[in-house]
């Protein structure tokens, strides 16, 4: 105990020292919790605008459909019995019916190919329910009401010259060899977070889709909704199990590998970024611990040569290290947490290249800010064993005579 | 009363003569007259006979108001099968295509490939599709009937289709009475939507076998665009080898 305040005291003693020591460990906090708040709303926006507004958590798809050369002929049947299956497993929120299907689609005088997904409106946003806030400003998502109106992606709209209420016509075929070919009302427009997706992107009524297809009681797919995204998989799981055989089931990560690939890349960005910034700042620290053993050589040998011990000297230091990065850790976390909470509290307003604009929530965990306190402290901790171990090596006789 | 046999025969003989005609009659309407079947045999007969080397130009008329030359040459085979090679524009240049039955290919040079494709699928981005094209056997595919033609020198078929591999689920078309050369068809989907309309024009005689030599097609859903296909060359009854009709030989 009398060790801790002695500690404390020299940290006291050269206090611009140890404030810029301090300050190299708040600021490495504070850029790591920041960046991962930035990243977190970042990832959130992405699974949100990819999962929860257009995949879905978990599919039932009938074996086969999958990699099929022509899936439509791979289509389940619309079947209440299968749905309260589904529904019945734990975990699963709600099922939606769902067709995915291309064709062609034109003005009178041009053509362009779209690929669309037909939607149940009764179930289809308890299941993704962003998928009823993605359309462009100004634009209503498909309400539960008669069919023949489709939402089309804004570039796609463009190509075709196609202004709101515009009737355009869909070609596409079902399971037969034949295209069929339909009126549909534009009732709104798709946004266009991506060019990709804004001019090929459609969402029609299920029943329409099954007039056009020609699959009166057929779906490609049903979607399940989950509680929770990150218990996909043990729902999926459950979901295969309940439904046996005849039956693919999916999660997200599978069917849009792209969000899970940023998702990871975006970990491992904030896992390099952290070590270099973690090296850097224990570097520092190693450097001024030592500086402060150089200084306090004459010191130490008085204390030797008063009795005290070898691992003393060593507590000693490695005390000030603790106090000094435990202080600057819990100041940088907290920082780091306010800051993300009061800068971002309404929200980070990007606009993607070619895209609308977006609001991303930054945010972070308690569980990483105790993962960011405790690397601090730790490093801290490390980087005061060298010198600390040093002082201690000090032949009482040399230091003392040291000048 | 005494008959020969010989006699009982001859009756019987003429009872079967006249239970034929009897049997023929509805079906042929007037003396002379061809049935729907027939016009559509014919039609399969004049646009894709037994077997046949072709040489064909089309031109695909997009909506960007530009246009694409398509050069190609189409083998058929006793057995009904179909296999063509791309000659211009140069992106197209190697590609091969195979129908066998109900199933189609495409063979891709710089993939060295072949892919599957879809009859309804555009015929190289054209307005005729991959069944247009490729498969043409109308009596199998569709069942006719006869139909106001609004024009005395025209027939006027409804064809509707009988199998799900037909291209079209209805097809209007028009054949000449004289020489039974179609003339103009359109081409409907199940929900009576027009999707396409041809004219089938110059109708030419190839070493013998006459046919149109020009068909333009025309997107009725999307009217900037149109296509042109011109028989150059057609020489029939050729003996092509088995072989050119497999799937592993592609792309030799």
């Amino acid at each position: 105990m009398r060790l801790l305040g002695l500690a404390l005291r020299n940290l006291m003693r050269n206090k611009r020292r140890t404030l810029i020591t301090a300050l190299a460990i708040v600021l490495g906090a504070v850029a790591i919790v920041f960046l991962r708040g930035f990243g977190n709303g970042f990832v959130q926006n992405l699974i949100e605008t990819n999962v929860l507004s257009k995949v879905g958590a978990v599919q039932v798809f009938r074996k086969g459909y999958l990699g099929s050369d022509d899936p439509l002929k791979t289509a389940l049947r619309q079947d209440p019995q299968l749905v309260a299956r589904i529904q019945a497993v734990p975990g699963v929120t709600a099922v939606a019916p769902r067709i995915d299907f291309d064709g062609m689609v034109s003005n009178g005088s041009e053509s362009t190919m779209f690929l669309a997904t037909a939607i149940d409106p009764e179930q289809e946003y308890k299941v993704c329910p962003k998928r009823a806030t993605r359309v462009s400003p100004g634009s209503q998502p498909l309400r539960p009401g008669p069919e023949g109106d489709a939402l089309i992606g804004k570039t796609l709209a463009e190509s075709l010259g196609a202004k709101q209420s515009a009737t355009l016509v869909m070609q596409a075929a079902g399971p037969h060899a034949s295209t069929n070919a339909l009126d549909v009302e534009i009732s709104g427009f798709l946004p266009s977070h991506s060019l990709a997706e804004s001019k090929r992107l459609a969402t029609v009524r299920l029943g329409f889709a099954q007039d056009l297809l020609r699959m009166k009681g057929l779906v490609t797919e049903y979607v399940v909704g989950i509680a929770d995204l990150t218990q996909a998989r043990p729902v999926a799981d459950r979901v295969r199990a309940a439904l046996g055989e005849g039956y693919e089931v999916t999660t997200w990560v599978e069917l849009d590998p792209q969000t899970q690939t940023r998702v990871t890349s975006m970990d491992y960005t904030l896992l390099v970024i952290g070590l270099v910034l973690f090296l850097l700042v224990a570097t520092g620290i190693v450097n001024t611990m030592l500086m402060s053993v150089y200084e306090r050589v004459r010191e130490i040998g008085t204390m030797l040569a008063l009795g005290v011990r070898r691992w003393q000297i060593t507590v000693l230091f490695m005390l000030e290290a603790s106090a000094l990065g435990l202080l600057s850790a819990l100041l940088g976390t907290g920082l780091g947490w306010v800051l993300v909470r009061v800068i971002f509290r309404n929200g980070l307003k990007i606009q993607p290249p070619g895209g609308d604009l977006t609001t991303i929530y930054p945010y972070v965990d308690l569980k990483f800010l105790l993962i960011v306190l405790g690397f601090a402290f730790l490093g801290t901790v490390l980087s005061a064993l060298y010198p600390a171990w040093k002082a201690s090596r000090l032949r009482p006789v040399d230091a003392l005579r040291a000048t | 009363m005494h008959r020969t046999p010989k006699h009982s025969a001859h009756r019987v003989f003429w009872a079967g003569i006249l239970i034929a005609a009897a049997l023929a009659l509805p079906a042929s309407g007037r003396a002379g007259e061809p049935t729907p079947e027939d016009l559509l045999r014919r039609y399969d007969q004049v646009m894709s006979p037994g077997t046949f080397d072709g040489l064909l130009l089309m031109v695909a008329h997009r909506q960007d108001d530009t246009t694409r030359t398509y050069k190609f040459r189409a083998l058929k085979s006793k057995d009904d099968k179909i296999r063509t090679w791309f000659f211009e524009p140069a992106a197209a240049k190697g590609q091969e295509m195979l129908r066998v039955e109900d199933n189609m290919w495409v063979y891709l040079p710089n993939l060295k490939r072949a892919l599957r494709l879809a009859s309804r699928e555009s015929f190289q981005g054209g307005d005729f599709n991959n069944g247009d094209v490729l498969r043409v056997n109308y009596i199998a595919d569709y069942s006719a009937k006869f139909t106001a033609s609004g024009d005395d020198k025209l027939w006027a078929l409804e064809l509707t289709a009988k199998t799900k591999e037909a291209s079209y689920d209805r097809i209007k078309l028009w054949m000449t009475k004289d020489k039974q050369q179609p003339t103009k068809a359109e081409y409907y989907a199940a929900s009576g939507k027009i999707l396409r309309s041809a004219v089938f024009e110059d109708v030419k005689s190839f070493h013998g076998h006459e046919r149109p030599a020009h068909i333009v097609m025309r997107n009725e859903l999307a009217n900037k665009r149109f296509s042109e296909m011109t028989m150059l060359d057609l020489k029939l009854d050729i003996d092509v080898p088995a072989q050119k009709f497999i799937l592993d030989d592609l792309g030799r």
